[in-house]
């Protein structure tokens, strides 16, 4: 596996100067001076961050309580148990409905089944009559036989048997008539017969119509019972919906009660801020008062400068500034806490806006630049209540940009910083940590599988009962899933050098000490 | 309709049922052949039969040719770090000064026997399911191999902080990446890619100023898209959103988006083109499968027709349950696209 020497950011930060002495540096008169106003400005800072983080949770208080509004979820919950209400009423008058179509078909069903029957009796009825049809066209076939014959034995026997000619005559006609009466009721049993059978026919297809009427709502039935099935459980859910609606509303109290909170403690530090200018401008003007005007003006200015180059990223500008600061000779710490101001001032309008690492990197290039020149010249003295940070890489991580930007931010922000470059094993972590008295191991981590080596790395500091240094990460996985950073064990995760700044002195609050140099609040 | 169809009406922007869903599954080719990583990236002839079992594992609608997407650097004679958990890292920058650039000769990607071999699995994957999957070749794009090749402080330096460096060398750097990137994704279309996915790591709203983007970024992307004969995805590493209405004219099949890339907003920001993404790759580790498919859901939801499931870019890492991954499929083999976003 390759690996790659620490860079050359990685010595613990630089060879400082001993510290003027008043005897050199007429400055230095002010030296204890500007050491008192530091502290006032690092509480101001202290203050000014609480105040920031306040506001910042105020507003997504606000944004939550706004997004768990109770009375559009209760009247949708509400909606919907009616919905689901009104569903299963309708389910069941559905299910109710079909079974009286079921009994409606199968009754008509036993209808088309009598009258079947009935007009097969008809039927037969008709085939018997047709049968008495045949039988009186025989017996009529059979008279005119009859009166051909008897015409016959008249004519034989002459005038005798006129009569019995005329009687056989009337037999014939009678023959006739009888055949006639015969064949009209042929005709008519004929068409009955046929009108029967076209009977049967329409019974027929109602028989057909009548068994799909009868599958389909057989179908409907079950579709029925399937619905009133999910409704069932539809209203199961409803129930549990508006258990949720209930929940929530108790959620939405606990916002209000965490909102009621976070204004007073918003009037609190604002009180506290307020306290603190007044403060820091009682010191600024006992400075200037005291001789220290042309000092607390250049420094404004270079503060201002700085800003300007960081913020419109001008990187000529910054150098121009930090090489008058410097030649004005006034107290290095002094120059180095206005650099933290306009660097933390310009971070928090950028981590607002999200800006992109592009940005970090134009402000890095300005600050390393602003850096490399002025803390060599700060006296030790100045860090003794910095926070120390010792930074790297997770082992097996090559990507060093972002821990480079983080580590020259700090250091422009009065941290003292061991950054120990790219892929840092643990132990070297603990040992560096351990050695420096460090308050802080920040880890940079691009890959998920080299940030595994974070929860181990904390484990070994609980082992070691150093469980007051902090382990703050940062990289890739931690800003794609913010939940790692519980998952791993760290104690923050910076997301920006603004973040991680802030973090950092958190930590170092939390632990009792008071964090360095400030942010946001013009220097002396 | 067989998955390739599938893809095909998504990227028509037509509605589907069931939705298309083609999680990049690299890594898993390896789990499911009972080979450690280590191995299996070590010979990318090992991902063809990875990507038959991811096939008879999961079903997805689309193949990979590629083992992982850091082999591009292969060829530019950059070697690779394995690992037994997680894809391979770039062992060493091959640029370490910017004075070096000129000198760079282009390498023909497809002489190098490791990257040979991946269009072979193209070949072979195109044998297999070309007419019934997608299959997908990969490159990193030309605006952003460099940083693999030199760091990407030195890139960014390059391009925005060393101006004298930059007018001297950035117009060779561009020239050579442009070619090698081009020529890369050319051969795998040949081997019988359907698509390939065009990833740029350093263009995206995580790294750059909009007008660095529109300036430096922009016309080099349009350029690759002009020049490669085929079709092409595009992903923008990152918060991809805010840029994408830059690109909305590009002629490109499908634009791949980030889990901070929200559907709705991605759409709105390219018009009527196809996207791909976007679940969290961190989160399906610790989510259930229940919440896969909730997530999985309400993404397809929102993104409407048009819209082919996956996960947010590089791929889906070697942690994620496979349960999950079954839960991916299913949320989309359960939903038809029938809701406009």
């Amino acid at each position: 596996m390759p690996r790659v020497g620490a860079d050359s950011s990685a010595t613990p930060n630089r060879a400082r100067a001993s510290g003027p002495s008043v005897a050199q540096d007429p400055s230095a008169r002010f030296a204890p001076i500007f050491e008192r106003a530091h502290r006032v400005h690092q509480l101001f800072s202290l203050a000014q961050d609480a105040a920031t983080s306040n506001a910042a949770l105020l507003d997504r208080i606000h944004s939550m309580t706004s997004a768990a509004s109770g009375g559009g979820f209760a009247a949708v919950t509400q909606s919907l148990v009616g919905t689901t209400g009104r569903l299963d009423v309708h389910a069941n008058e559905t299910v109710t409905a079909i079974g009286k179509a079921l009994e409606e078909i199968r009754s008509l069903e036993t209808t088309i089944r009598d009258l079947e029957a009935a007009f097969g009796t008809l039927e037969e009825r008709v085939s018997s009559i047709q049968e008495t049809a045949t039988k009186i066209a025989d017996v009529a076939e059979m008279s005119h036989l009859l009166s051909l014959n008897a015409r016959i034995e008249a004519n034989r026997a002459g005038q005798q048997a006129a009569g019995f000619k005329v009687v056989a005559q009337e037999v014939g006609e009678l023959a006739r008539k009888t055949q006639s009466l015969s064949d009209e009721i042929d005709n008519e049993v004929s068409q009955i017969g046929e009108s029967l059978g076209s009977f049967q026919g329409l019974f027929e297809t109602n028989r057909t119509s009548l068994n799909h009427a009868g599958e389909a709502v057989a179908t409907l039935e079950e579709t029925a019972q399937g619905i009133s099935s999910d409704t069932e459980v539809l209203v199961g859910v409803t129930r549990d919906v508006e258990t949720l609606a209930h929940s929530q509303v108790a959620i939405q109290d606990g916002f209000d009660w965490l909102r009621r909170h976070g204004e007073w403690v918003e009037q609190s530090a604002a009180a506290l801020v307020d306290g603190l200018s007044n403060e820091c401008d009682a010191v600024d003007h006992a400075i200037r008062r005291s001789g220290g005007g042309q000092i607390a003006t250049d420094v404004r200015r270079f503060r201002d400068d700085m800003v300007r180059a960081l913020r419109d990223d001008l990187p000529d500008l910054g150098e121009r500034a930090v090489a008058n600061a410097i030649s004005s000779e006034h107290p290095p710490a002094v120059l180095l806490q206005a650099l933290a101001e306009a660097s933390m001032d310009v971070f928090l309008g950028q981590t607002r806006r999200d800006e992109p690492l592009e940005t970090y990197y134009r402000n890095g290039r300005i600050l390393q630049h602003a850096v490399t020149a002025i803390e060599p010249l700060v006296p030790e003295s100045f860090y003794a209540h910095a926070p120390v940070v010792v930074l790297g890489n997770a082992h097996e991580d090559y990507h060093d940009l972002g821990r480079r930007l983080v580590a020259t931010s700090m250091r422009a922000a009065g941290f003292r910083v061991i950054d120990l470059g790219l892929s840092v094993s643990n132990e070297t972590f603990v040992e560096t940590a351990i050695r420096e008295k460090a308050d802080v191991i920040g880890v940079s981590s691009l890959l998920l599988h080299t940030a595994k080596a974070i929860p181990d790395l904390k484990q070994a500091l609980v082992e070691m009962g150093r469980r007051d240094i902090g382990v703050i990460a940062g990289g890739a996985p931690f800003i794609v899933d913010p939940d790692m950073r519980k998952r791993y064990g760290a104690d923050g995760v910076g997301r920006s050098p603004y973040e991680a700044i802030r973090l950092v002195r958190h930590l170092v609050s939390r632990s009792g000490r008071i964090a360095t140099l400030a942010s946001g609040r013009r220097a002396a | 309709m067989n998955s390739l169809e599938r893809i095909l009406e998504a990227v028509h922007m037509r509605p589907i049922d069931p939705a298309p869903v083609a999680p990049v599954l690299l890594q898993q080719g390896a789990r499911l052949l009972g080979m450690p990583l280590t191995e299996y990236f070590g010979d990318p002839s090992h991902a063809f039969e990875g990507q038959c079992r991811v096939v008879e594992r999961f079903d997805p609608d689309a193949v990979f040719a590629i083992p992982h997407v850091v082999q591009d650097v292969l060829g530019w004679g950059s070697t690779l770090t394995f690992h037994p958990d997680g894809a391979p890292s770039v062992g060493g920058m091959v640029i370490k000064r910017y004075e070096e650039i000129p000198n760079l000769p282009i390498p023909d990607p497809t002489a190098h026997p490791y990257l040979a071999k991946t269009l072979r699995n193209a070949e072979r994957l195109a044998k297999t399911y070309g007419g019934e999957k997608l299959v997908v070749g990969a490159v990193i794009g030309p605006f952003s191999l460099h940083s693999l090749l030199m760091g990407m402080g030195k890139s960014i330096g390059l391009l925005v902080e060393h101006e004298e460096a930059r007018r001297q060398f950035y117009p060779i750097l561009m020239e050579r990446m442009m070619d090698y990137t081009v020529r890369w994704a050319q051969a795998q279309l040949s081997a019988g890619c359907h698509v390939v996915v065009v990833a740029e790591g350093v263009a995206s709203a995580t790294l750059l100023r909009e007008k660095t983007f529109v300036q430096d970024a922009v016309p080099v992307i349009r350029e690759f898209v002009r020049r490669v004969d085929g079709l092409v995805a595009l992903e923008l590493v990152g918060d991809a959103s805010p840029f994408l209405k830059h690109l909305a004219d590009l002629p490109v099949a499908v634009f791949l988006i980030g889990s901070q890339d929200p559907p709705g907003e991605a759409r709105r920001s390219i018009g009527n083109q196809a996207l791909m993404g976007n679940l969290n790759n961190l989160k399906l580790i610790h989510w259930g499968p229940e919440r896969v498919e909730f997530e999985a859901r309400r993404v397809l939801a929102e993104a409407g027709p048009g819209f082919i499931l996956s996960n947010q870019g590089p791929e889906v890492p070697w942690a994620v349950p496979d349960e999950n991954i079954e839960a991916l499929i299913r949320a989309a083999r359960s939903r038809a696209q029938t809701r406009a976003a």
